[in-house]
């Protein structure tokens, strides 16, 4: 099924309306978007404009009402839950704007779950997770839980579990949302890094000068696309 | 396998709150507790019936000479006479002739006569029985050797005691160099027997009370030497009673000819007597009526596991379901990273097993404890086995599995969406 060669996403005219058949209430109206590997993209649009519900498509995590969307060449538009469970588990990695990190747990715990749901054994996730954490430098804060670490520590820590599975996609949602303007200055630059280093990111956000940091933008408005800044010459392939 | 690591994760959780742990898993305590108690009260009263009733001698039937009850007209035609009743070398005769099914009719003849260690009246009672007696009711001397053959034919005095007879006579010395007085004769102990080894209310239940202090001394000794008729002071008048045979021991050839062998010998003693001056006991039967008792009681122990499950396990559920809303942003990060419904019911199921499974254990703990006090202050045996242990735990994980469905469940089919929004 899965095609080295084909689009990290590849959506054609998703549309998704909440309500009732009689009263619908269409939240994206027919969205034609393609990210190719090693892309950084940022979709931006104000609140209404349908990037919440396009994140969650995008995310695996709700269903299209229609359309066809390809996810590193798997149609996963209308899967059933455990396949779309599984493909959250190795093609995506997110990052929320609160972090969500469980707060019972440690940072490296945190860190290694996404392998524990892939079976992976606990001391290879540990290894995994441990080298993860030295990458964002945060190789000192295994063994603290949430609560003891800054925000921009805790988005790190966010960052890390995303890149565990070695994800197709990394998924970010508002990702500065929550810090201050020192950490969201180094969080957009973790990712520029790791779109340096050849990860697809794309990345939703409200915000214009955040959106700016990717070299792609695309604006959303009322359920559509309504602009696409289009793949910058010299980028990849 | 993630169940392991599951399990590992869930007693770490349940360790951050252990407070309301405990408390969750108080309901399963204390009902497996009361399982195991209940059971080993059942067992332990099973276990001293079985063992009683094989003191008895499962293939035997047991006739005893009964007193007539005294009616009016008797009594003013027979007082100050000899009361005859009991018992017959006839009857005797009649069952071993009569009834196929019964191998040997052993006799018996208690002796009503004092007994004197040195100056020391002793409370016992003197049955004069024949050798086979002892293997018949499964009598094994702890020192010393039971009646033969040569006792009686020789007219021996020699006696076999109790050892709880020694302790009631304050005797220390060797046993088998103990001289007892019966009435006028010495009679030597030649072997002790142990004590009966449980005491329980249920021995007057079969009869067997005052065997704890019973001396066995030769049949034929006690017939001709004693004779069979007693005179007995009863507040100022004298009673003379004679009874030939105070005890019959019927040894039937097989355990499943019991119950017909029974009926011949009511039918047989129904024929020589007019009055009901005797009663045949089969331990057989007792036993299966005791086996109908015990699974009434069986059926108690059901009910009162069922009642005290279901609250634990309510315990359980409630807990969970209160649990689940506060950690409906974990399993939605949960869902997110990759974790299938399934994943989440296996999560939330293993957590309530672990505790239902622990409060299991700790009520067993708590029942095998208990068991010792309640048998201290009620006086009934209690036995633990280990299949009550094995089955209350299994009982327990059932539970856990059975209440943890639901909120497992709802944990699973939250919307992931829904779930990372909630604060």
């Amino acid at each position: 099924m899965s095609d080295a060669s084909a689009s990290i996403l590849d959506l054609r005219a998703i549309e998704k309306r909440y309500g009732t058949d009689k009263n619908p209430v269409p939240v994206l109206r027919g969205i034609d978007l393609r990210v190719e590997p090693g892309e950084y993209v940022a979709i931006a649009g104000p609140s209404g404009s349908g990037k919440s519900t396009l994140l969650n498509i995008l995310g695996c995590l709700d269903r299209p009402t229609s359309g066809a969307y390809f996810l590193a060449g798997d149609d996963v538009a209308q899967m059933d839950d455990k396949s779309l469970s599984r493909i959250r588990n190795t093609r995506i990695g997110f990052i929320f704007q609160s972090f969500h990190l469980v707060p019972h747990l440690t940072v490296v715990e945190n860190v290694e779950m996404p392998l524990f749901y892939a079976r992976v054994p606990k001391s290879v996730r540990r290894k995994k997770a441990h080298e993860l954490l030295e990458k964002v430098g945060l190789g000192h804060r295994v063994k603290h839980v949430p609560n003891e670490l800054s925000g921009g520590e805790c988005q790190r820590t966010a960052i890390a579990r995303a890149l565990t599975t070695e994800p197709a996609l990394l998924l970010a949602d508002e990702p500065t949302g929550n810090l201050d303007t020192t950490n969201s200055r180094a969080i957009l630059a973790l990712m520029r890094e790791l779109h340096a280093s050849g990860r697809t990111i794309v990345m939703i956000t409200h915000d214009k000068d955040i959106a700016a940091n990717a070299p792609r933008r695309v604006a959303l408005r009322d359920g559509l696309v309504e602009s696409d800044s289009g793949q910058p010459a010299g980028s990849r392939a | 396998m993630i169940a392991p690591e599951l399990a590992t994760d869930a007693v770490k959780n349940l360790l951050r709150h252990k407070l309301r742990s405990f408390l969750t898993a108080l309901g399963i305590i204390f009902g497996i507790a009361s399982v195991v108690l209940m059971v080993s009260v059942g067992e332990g009263g099973r276990q001293t019936i079985l063992k009683q009733i094989s003191e008895l001698g499962i293939k035997n039937i047991i006739v005893n000479a009964k007193k007539p009850p005294d009616d009016q007209d008797s009594m003013k035609q027979e007082q100050s006479w000899l009361l005859k009743y009991g018992l017959t070398f006839r009857d005797q005769k009649q069952i071993e002739e009569t009834v196929p099914m019964v191998e040997q009719v052993l006799p018996v003849h208690d002796v009503k006569r004092p007994i004197w260690f040195k100056s020391r009246r002793i409370e016992a009672k003197v049955r004069g029985v024949s050798p086979e007696y002892f293997d018949a009711l499964h009598m094994a001397p702890i020192m010393g050797r039971v009646l033969a053959a040569v006792d009686g034919r020789e007219r021996k005095r020699v006696a076999v005691v109790r050892a709880r007879l020694l302790r009631e006579a304050k005797y220390v010395g060797d046993p088998l160099e103990l001289d007892l007085k019966v009435g006028k004769e010495w009679f030597h102990v030649i072997g002790v027997l142990p004590d009966f080894e449980f005491q329980s209310p249920n021995k007057a239940v079969l009869g067997i009370d005052d065997r704890a202090l019973e001396i066995y001394v030769p049949f034929e000794t006690v017939r001709d030497r004693f004779g069979l008729t007693s005179y007995t002071q009863r507040s100022g008048s004298f009673e003379n009673e004679r009874v030939e045979l105070s005890q019959m021991v019927c040894r039937v050839v097989s355990e499943e000819k019991v119950l017909e062998a029974a009926r011949c010998i009511h039918a047989v003693l129904g024929k020589f007597h007019d009055k009901r001056d005797y009663e045949v006991s089969v331990p057989l039967e007792q036993l299966e009526s005791l086996q109908t008792t015990q699974e009434t009681f069986n059926t108690m122990i059901l009910i009162t596991a069922a009642i005290s499950l279901v609250v634990g396990g309510i315990g359980i559920l409630n807990i969970m379901l209160a649990s689940i809303t506060e950690r409906t942003r974990e399993i939605g990060i949960r869902r997110a990273l990759g974790a299938s419904r399934g994943d989440i019911v296996l999560q939330f199921l293993v957590e309530t097993v672990v505790i239902s499974t622990i409060g299991g254990l700790l009520g067993v703990g708590l029942g095998v404890g208990g068991a010792p006090i309640v048998s201290k202050f009620t006086g009934w045996q209690t036995a633990i086995t280990p299949w009550a242990i094995v089955l209350s735990l299994g009982v327990s994980m059932l539970t856990g599995i059975v209440f943890g469905l639901y909120p497992a469940r709802r944990a699973a089919y939250m919307d992931p969406i829904q779930a990372l929004r909630h604060e």
